[in-house]
């Protein structure tokens, strides 16, 4: 469960604030995948941030019950020195994996993500499709209630999205999925129900291509 | 319930030392696996070259490093390699934040465990830099066995828990304050000829020696020293074990609480910077 109670988030420059969420009351609904669109700069970034904890509300409480992920955008997470391996053996460790499944999970990541060689090369030297699809595969890697993505599907070729997709139906029988992005096709083919940001306020939409359309006409009159 | 409680209580405890675990991992591969064999080689470079100078320095322009005739060779390594830990573990500390900042995206990983994570690094570095100096020592017939284990090993420890304390106050300094780094580092400098790494106390003016007595890495670098000879040094009744400890243990408490009352801004304002 994942509750927005009166949740304000803003940012300053100088004398200008710009309110991010402004008086947010908002419950995500559960067992479902949530698409999470706005124009640039709306506040989908930092919304999902500040469900995952990387960020705190200027005012207001986020009430979370359940495992929530890491938000999965290209290179949170990631130690830039280490390889891919190291990266992944690392959040293994800290999860406190066993060495058994620590193996499994290193290697369900490198099938996944598909990088070859670089896999064993330092992950600063990725390029950033390369990042996005570990730190994505390696979320998938574990067990959590929510999901966070943050528009690292729409990096990756046909075959890799393929993948993606059928992860996410995999995961959506006992998980949720929240994913920002860009790409209207991804959102279409992997979510249920949408949230619009815009202005400080959410509005979720039970149907996703209403809310693709309201954000494609924003943009044109924007 | 009760059994519960103590679950939750062990389960916590595994959690943390895992989380230490998978840091020092990670710490000595980055420090280690990138940079060739060039970072091997000045780990252990670094003392034996300060100590080289120093030994050459003492043994042909100045008459002596130490009133009781210990050999200059003992002096320095005693002095040089354990303030390398504390001046080494208090850099690491001021930049543990930002070499830490992509990972703090996981929920496991606090500050204070990247902080004691490079203290178990810097400790153990020590350690194999001592072990190396001394058997290099060996090799030479230069023989100095140590009569006091119990104070070696106590005096170590000790120097190690100031250490933490005051570096748990120079990372937050640090991280609030990015302009104390400088400051910090600049007083660590002056600290180098203030404790006793290059001399024994014991070649100082009483009056001197009375001041300096109240720097704690001078106690427990004299202190390290003393336990290689034996008991009957004179000065070593105003060089105070448990003077040591007890700054030790409050200068641990001190750092302890500054970082408990900032802790909640300060993981909130750091995790923000990814």
């Amino acid at each position: 469960m994942i509750k927005l109670d009166n949740v304000t988030k803003f940012y300053k420059y100088k004398n200008k604030i710009h309110y991010v969420l402004n008086k947010v009351h908002f419950e995500f609904p559960t067992k479902t995948n949530i698409a999470i669109l706005g124009h640039n700069g709306a506040g989908k970034s930092t919304l999902l941030r500040l469900i995952g904890g990387m960020e705190s509300p200027n005012s207001g409480k986020i009430h979370t019950v359940g495992r929530i992920s890491w938000p999965v955008g290209q290179t949170q997470g990631i130690q830039g020195s280490l390889t891919a391996r190291d990266n992944i053996r690392f959040v293994t460790q800290i999860f406190g994996k066993s060495i058994e499944e620590s193996k499994q999970i290193i290697s369900f990541v490198e099938n996944f993500a598909e990088i070859g060689k670089h896999f064993d090369m330092p992950v600063k030297t990725y390029s950033s499709g390369m990042k996005a699809r570990i730190n994505f595969g390696l979320s998938m890697a574990f067990d959590f209630d929510y999901y966070l993505v943050d528009e690292c599907t729409s990096v990756g070729d046909k075959s890799f999205r393929d993948k993606a997709k059928a992860m996410f139906d995999e995961k959506r029988k006992s998980s949720s999925i929240i994913m920002v992005s860009h790409n209207m096709t991804d959102l279409r083919a992997n979510c249920d129900v949408a949230l619009y940001v815009n202005d400080g306020k959410v509005k979720l939409y039970e149907d996703v291509e209403e809310a693709i359309k309201l954000y494609q006409n924003y943009k044109r009159v924007g | 319930m009760n059994t519960n409680h103590q679950f939750k209580f062990i389960n916590s405890l595994y959690l943390f030392k895992n989380v230490i675990w998978a840091l020092f991992i990670k710490e000595i591969k980055v420090r280690f696996s990138n940079k060739g064999y060039l970072t091997y080689f000045w780990i252990l470079g670094e003392p034996l070259f300060q100590i080289g100078f120093f030994i050459i320095l003492f043994a042909y322009i100045f008459a002596r490093a130490s009133r009781f005739g210990l050999p200059i060779q003992l002096v320095v390594l005693t002095g040089i390699v354990p303030f390398q830990m504390f001046s080494g573990l208090i850099s690491k500390s001021m930049g543990a934040v930002d070499a830490n900042q992509a990972l703090l995206a996981y929920k496991q990983i606090s500050i204070f465990s990247t902080i004691i994570t490079r203290t178990c690094v810097e400790a153990f570095l020590t350690v194999v830099t001592f072990i190396f100096i001394y058997s290099l020592y060996c090799s030479f017939g230069l023989y100095f066995p140590i009569h006091n284990i119990l104070l070696f090993v106590t005096s170590f420890i000790l120097l190690i828990i100031f250490t933490v304390g005051i570096s748990f106050m120079t990372c937050v300094l640090g991280f609030f304050f990015p302009d104390s780094k400088v400051v910090i580092q600049i007083i660590i400098r002056f600290a180098y000829f203030f404790s006793g790494t290059i001399f024994d106390i014991s070649i100082l003016p009483h009056e001197y020696q009375k001041i300096l007595l109240y720097n704690p890495v001078l106690q427990a670098i004299t202190l390290i020293r003393r336990s290689f000879v034996q008991y009957d040094l004179p000065s070593y009744g105003s060089v105070s074990l448990s003077y040591l400890f007890m700054s030790s243990m409050i200068t641990l408490f001190l750092g302890l609480l500054v970082y408990f009352t900032v802790r909640d801004e300060f993981i909130k304002q750091a995790r923000a910077r990814t």
